[in-house]
């Protein structure tokens, strides 16, 4: 199965990645560090051979951050969101898993947020993770909605 | 005390009962509240639970029907409600805080008509009064005004309703603040007057100021909540105060309930309103066929408000009211005929007539103002208030010129009179003309404008149609005064109208167009709306263009509705919101409805500038495949798309689609530099094709090129920082060493010994044989060994002279690594991701941290430990934060040289030379010609070692300072985490997670850094430059909480400086701002700096001068000035431009005093007016050029 993680943090990407590919040892695992990686990632593929599973970050820059772009463009707070909409009108249908260190983004909760993304995006999202640095309940969740992806 | 009018109430006790009687079958008798328990339970509580148990326990009927059995006397009516006519503020909710729920809707009605009615002679001379008042202000009569409010005042005491009257008079006068304190405390220093009271005046005020409403309606709900009772008390507050959409039905049954507490005036103009609510929203046909029709019609009879003439008519209620026999009503009919008539002449002047008469008939007005625009009017006799509001609605009206403006205006208007009646009813009729065109007719917006009008004419049937009877006395009576009016109306509604009368083409078109758009025909709308805008341009009405678009999607014509909805925005962009854009975007939702036309990426691009961008993937991907599709790669291209692409269309393409925005996000562009680019190419074509506008698009062209400029520079200045100035280091060094090297280079050339001891020894040599020669040879080698040592001292001491003058040197490595490093940039550049996200503050002078006070206010909900333990968390977390960025600049960033003497046993520069060096150094000099190259090849060396030191430097900031950095993150985490209440501090928690990520950003930020810069050569540049990019640097690394400061540069014109001077006027210009945000006194967002600069015949010259806060204690600062003027003179001073801390004069000091510079003077101090002042004077040396 080929994974596509996108996320912008450092650590919260190793540690993902590490889980992932622990637990899950056959799956192959790329990592796109911004919005426009992640779609020029996605795209490719699709002409070739399209990932199964997305992970995706709610929260991102435009661009990879690099010395010649210092903060990755502008960071767009539901650049997921922005993302899973380019995926739809693409007809790009990776099952996506969203997976989030915030309670909530720009004043909208995170139940709220999953409510919106079931309803515009019936299709591919699979459901949201809510990451935590300081606890490993994550990682049940993540394992239980990337098997049902497996089944 | 005015006496309530209660013998006039005796019949309203016949009435009453009578209607009791004829009832008495259908009368619920009341469970467990009789009149006389009611009785005894004012007597006993005070009224207010016993009129709450009334109003839950009986039926809207019972309670109107009942109320003159209730109250058989005024004085338990003031037991209810308190006096109703109050003679101080203090008297208003004399009960205090009202925490009984309201009743029903129905209830709180037959209460609040009973009650009214009961009082109706005062309230029916009120209500003149209040009339005059309206009127005076409509005719900027601010005398009569104040008269009339005095009238009200004397027989009618205090009300909320003339609190807020003359709130209105007070912004009349020239300093309405001061006003509006005075009037606020006149009521506030009411010692009696209740809280609620005083909030509501408070917020009153407020609500005055500009663009308030939202926040104010925000406030109210926070600040209500925690009371008992506080949705409704919300609710209420906001709906009279703020007056956002209509209220529900609770929330009008709360404002009942309320405005009774405050004064009998306040519940009856809580009455009108609510009833005005009721029939727009159609709530009142359900209780219409009781109690309501009889009781508004007596009500309207005892207390003759014109206001309640379009509730009897919407609820069928023929009334004697329904009679307008005022003066102004035949010419407000002839104004009507004349415009159905198409004949604006007459309707301009009759309508002119009737508003004099009436100045608060704003329907009138606006048909004055349409009739105005066709008759092309001049001039008017209008007063001053009533002009203002025909002249915006003129242009309103006509959809030419600043619309948006009038609009506003308009809207000011409505919202500074918002208690008057005309005052709402215009801002309804201009937010239904700012409206979009989505139907023939809106009924719902229609009812809320009627509902408003007590002028009745037959537009009155465009939202009450259907209750109005045409055989009703006030059908009959419409229909034959205005007969053509009817007929138009009669086209819109039914399709059809009286054959005997015509109407103009125009308007028949118009009509018919909307008839058949309501009644869901869309091709005969589309036929009608065809002919219309196929008028010439200028003459199609954009009302007109809107329809036809909303008729195309109703038949489902998709590419035909985005065409012209492109079209009508492209020739009537005035008004763009009459234009159904969200509509359109959402049909078009889907990419395989897309055709090829450039008319979809533009309908994406109209609705993202003017609604909102949540069709921004949309836009994108339209853009990329029309691009793509049309193998577009610079604007020039569009051009050769015609006729498909006209001019105005490939103008609207580059100004709404083709933007940076657009731009990111799609597979066309790798980077923001290829987006710049493209931006600029864009604008520059624009500005050959839009030549009208091109000053503009220059102007975006100036901007984007500077800010890439200063962006471009200020990444190559930061790429600068660990720098050495080799050529200051060569020119001291020349001067220093030349001795030292010639010495040294003679002996290494001349061999080991003096030479005459050499030719000696070697003659002597040549002479001997067997042992006496070979111990010549080894004495002759134990001299040559001797010297040898003698040399690697020598080229020992060079080499560390050199060393010390590369790493510890005024222009040698740590002096670049304090100023460009250690010296604020590192701290605001990693602290300020937690900075931004309030994580940390700022440090009082004695090292404490200031309390968190953000974070604080916001864990409110908090128990006391909780917010305790999270306060200490945060502080630890401070400590912890800054210990790190401590641990960075003040033991790793440094420099140790082996061996010597300063202990720095973290420091990640480490130099250190051996034996073995020295003789490979030694090995070279052979080949080495002059001093230059001599110390040019010790400092190649000294850069190797620095390159393995600055790997060390990267490798120790991704490793373990970052592992430092996250811990600290990672022990708050964990505080917050064991916190039970995890909802209250999600937020902190979102906070810390973003900083999280931020800071590994900022980490390889800042580990780029870490690069040797051996960039001398630079472009000559602008002198303002290194200004600009100090800012840059500046917004970059200061927190967001702070502000920016605000930096104003004359530069000078023309000549251009040396590139080589670039770094070090960046870093003495970041200096001088950081010094002026530190001690102006003001925050950095207060502090303002001016600087002016000046190069002429190669003489620098700069002065930055910042304000400083007044009243600040300039003393102690003018003290340290001084030691710091006497410590530039001190030959140590290079050592303190090293430090960090206070230094930055020092550093200032120290850059102009390099080989690039001379004469250099640098003088600070405070002006006359306290302004600190920085002068900088020096002359470009030729090692510059």
């Amino acid at each position: 199965m080929r994974v596509l993680l996108a996320e912008d943090d450092y650590e919260k990407a190793n540690r993902i990645g590490e889980y992932v590919t622990n637990t899950f040892p056959l799956h192959s695992l790329e990592t796109a560090r911004s919005v426009d990686s992640a779609l020029r990632s996605l795209v490719a593929a699709q002409a070739s051979s399209p990932f199964d599973l997305l992970l995706l970050d709610m929260t991102m820059p435009t661009f990879d951050v690099s010395t010649s772009e210092p903060g990755g463009g502008e960071t767009e707070n539901f650049a997921g969101k922005q993302l899973l909409t380019q995926m739809k009108l693409r007809r790009i249908g990776v099952p996506t898993i969203v997976v989030t260190m915030y309670d909530g983004i720009a004043d909208v909760s995170l139940s709220v947020l999953s409510a919106e993304l079931k309803r515009d995006f019936p299709a591919v999202y699979l459901g949201l993770v809510y990451y935590s640095q300081a606890q490993e309940g994550w990682k049940n969740a993540l394992k239980t909605l990337m098997e049902s992806v497996e089944q | 005390m005015q006496q309530c009018g209660w013998i006039d109430n005796e019949a309203l006790r016949q009435e009453q009962g009578h209607f009791v009687s004829r009832n008495r079958k259908r009368a619920r008798k009341p469970a467990s509240l009789t009149r006389t328990s009611f009785i005894e339970s004012v007597l006993r509580s005070g009224g207010q639970s016993a009129l709450g148990a009334l109003k839950e326990q009986w039926s809207a009927e019972e309670i109107y029907r009942q109320f003159p059995h209730l109250i058989p006397d005024r004085k338990w009516l003031d037991q209810v409600h308190g006096p109703a006519f109050p003679r101080k503020p203090g008297d208003m909710f004399s009960f205090g805080l009202p925490s009984s729920p309201s009743g029903s809707f129905a209830a709180e009605l037959a209460w609040a008509i009973a009650r009214c009615r009961a009082c109706a002679r005062e309230l029916a001379e009120f209500v003149e009064l209040r009339l005059e008042y309206e009127r005076s202000v409509i005719r900027s009569d601010w005398k009569t005004g104040e008269a009339v409010l005095a009238e009200i005042e004397r027989q009618f005491g205090q009300s909320f309703w003339l609190f807020q009257a003359k709130l209105i008079q007070a912004r009349t006068g020239g300093d309405p603040d001061n006003a509006y304190a005075v009037l606020g405390n006149q009521w506030l220093s009411d010692g009696f007057a209740s809280p609620w009271v005083q909030y509501l005046v408070s917020v009153s005020v407020q609500v005055d100021r500009p663009g308030a409403r939202t926040a104010v309606a925000d406030s109210i709900r926070r600040v209500l909540r925690s009371l008992p009772n506080g949705n409704a008390l919300a609710s209420y507050a906001i709906a009279k105060l703020v007056e956002q959409g209509v209220p529900s039905l609770p929330a009008i049954a709360s404002t009942l309930h309320y405005d009774g507490l405050l004064s009998l005036v306040d519940q009856y103009e809580g009455l009108v309103a609510a009833l005005g609510w009721g029939i727009a929203r159609g709530e009142m046909e359900a209780l219409a066929g009781t109690f309501l029709r009889d009781s508004l019609r007596a009500l309207s009879r005892d207390i003759p408000d014109a206001r309640l003439r379009p509730i009897l008519a919407a609820l069928g209620v023929d009334a004697p009211l329904l009679v307008d026999t005022s003066v102004a009503a035949t010419a407000r009919v002839q104004a009507y005929e004349a415009y159905a008539k198409s004949d604006y002449v007459t309707a301009s002047k009759r309508a002119e007539d009737a508003i004099l008469d009436e100045p608060d008939d704003i329907a009138c007005l606006v048909l004055l103002a349409r009739a105005g625009i066709r008759a092309e009017t001049k001039k008017l006799l209008l007063p001053s208030l009533a002009t203002k509001i025909y002249e915006s609605l003129g242009t309103l009206s006509s959809l030419r010129g600043e619309v948006y403006g009038a609009a506003t205006e308009l809207l000011a208007i409505a919202h500074r009179f918002s208690i008057l009646r005309w005052a709402k009813q215009l801002e309804l009729l201009v937010l239904q003309m700012l409206a979009t065109e989505d139907a023939g007719v809106n009924r719902p917006r229609q009812r809320s404008i009627n509902s408003l009008d007590p002028y009745l004419t037959p537009l009155f049937r465009l939202g009450f149609g259907a209750a109005l009877d045409r055989d009703s006395p006030l059908g009959m009576r419409l229909l034959a005064e205005f007969p053509f009016t009817s007929a138009a109306i009669d086209l819109i509604l039914t399709g059809a109208c009286n054959g005997a009368i015509t109407l103009s083409t125009r308007k028949h078109l118009s009509y018919m167009a909307r008839y058949s758009l309501f009644s869901g025909d869309a091709e005969s709308a589309i036929s009608c709306l065809s002919q219309l805008v196929t008028l010439p341009k200028g003459e199609v009405d954009p009302r007109s263009s809107a329809l036809l678009v909303t008729a195309f999607l109703e038949s489902g014509q998709l590419d035909a509705a985005t065409r012209q909805c492109v079209d009508g925005y492209l020739s009537c962009g005035e008004l763009p919101s009459l234009f159904p854009l969200v509509r359109v975007t959402a049909m078009l939702d889907d990419t395989g409805t897309w055709s090829d036309s450039i008319d979809v990426p533009l309908m994406f691009g109209i609705y993202n500038s003017l609604v909102d961008n949540g069709r921004l993937p949309h836009l994108r991907i339209a853009f990329e495949r029309f691009q793509e599709a049309n193998g577009i790669a610079d604007p020039a291209r569009l051009s050769e798309l015609s006729p498909a692409c006209s001019k105005e269309r490939i103008v609207a393409y580059l100004n709404l689609v083709w933007t940076p925005e657009t731009m990111r996000q799609t597979l066309l562009y790798r980077s923001t530099s290829e987006i710049e680019d493209a931006r600029v190419r864009v604008c520059s074509y624009l500005a050959k094709i839009d030549v009208a506008n091109d000053s503009r698009y220059l102007e975006e062209i100036r901007e984007r090129v500077k800010r890439r400029e200063i962006s471009k520079a200020t990444s190559l200045v930061e790429q600068s920082k660990v720098y050495v100035d080799v050529a200051a280091i060569k020119k001291t060094l020349r001067s220093k060493l030349s001795g030292a090297y010639a010495r040294y280079k003679a002996s290494a050339s001349g061999g080991d010994l003096d030479p005459a001891m050499t030719e000696l020894l070697e003659e002597l040599v040549k002479g001997l044989a067997g042992r006496d020669r070979e111990v010549l040879v080894v004495a002759k080698s134990f001299f040559d060994g001797k010297a040898s040592v003698e040399r690697l001292k020598q080229l020992a001491s060079l080499y560390s002279d050199i060393s010390d003058e590369f790493l510890l040197g005024s222009h040698g490595l740590n002096a670049y690594l304090s100023t460009r490093v250690r010296h604020g940039t590192l701290s605001n550049t990693l602290r300020k991701p937690v900075a931004d996200e309030r994580l940390v503050t700022q440090r009082n002078e004695d090292g404490s941290y200031i309390a968190n006070t953000f974070w604080i206010e916001r864990l409110s909900a908090l128990s006391e430990t909780d917010a305790t333990r999270i306060r200490n968390a945060l502080e630890e977390f401070a400590i912890s934060y800054d210990g790190v960025i401590n641990r960075i600049k003040d033991e790793l960033l440094q420099i140790k040289v082996v061996d010597s003497t300063k202990e720095m046993p973290a420091a990640l520069f480490t130099y250190h030379t051996s034996s073995r060096e020295l003789e490979a150094i030694g090995s070279r000099l052979e080949s080495i010609e002059g001093i230059d190259d001599f110390i040019g090849h010790c400092m190649d060396r000294l850069w190797e070692k620095t390159d393995v030191n600055l790997i060390a430097v990267r490798s120790v900031l991704a490793g373990d300072v970052r592992a430092m950095f996250m811990a600290a993150f990672q022990r708050l985490d964990s505080s917050l985490a064991a916190n039970d209440n995890r909802h209250a501090v999600s937020e902190l928690r979102n906070a810390l997670n973003r900083a999280r990520t931020a800071v590994h950003r900022r980490l390889e930020e800042v580990s780029a850094w870490f690069n040797r810069s051996e960039v001398y050569d630079r472009s000559d540049y602008s002198p303002g430059l290194p200004v600009d990019i100090a800012v840059n640097i500046l917004e970059k690394t200061l927190p967001q909480d702070g502000g920016q400061p605000s930096v104003v540069c004359t530069p000078t014109d023309g000549a251009l400086m040396p590139g080589r001077t670039l770094d070090g006027m960046v870093d003495a210009f970041h200096a001088l701002f950081e010094n002026a945000i530190q001690h102006s006194g003001f925050t950095a967002g207060g502090t303002r700096i001016g600087v002016s600069i000046g190069l002429q015949n190669k003489r620098f010259t700069a002065k930055v001068t910042n304000e400083t806060r007044p009243g600040k204690d300039i003393e102690a600062d003018l003290r340290k000035l001084e030691n710091i003027r006497a410590g530039l003179k001190d030959p140590r001073f290079r050592k303190r431009a090293q430090s960090e801390g206070g230094s930055g004069l020092h550093k200032i000091w120290q850059t102009i005093n390099s080989p690039f510079y001379s004469n250099a003077r640098l003088e600070f101090g405070f002006s006359d007016d306290q302004s600190f002042f920085v002068s900088i004077d020096c002359v470009l040396e030729e090692a510059s050029l």
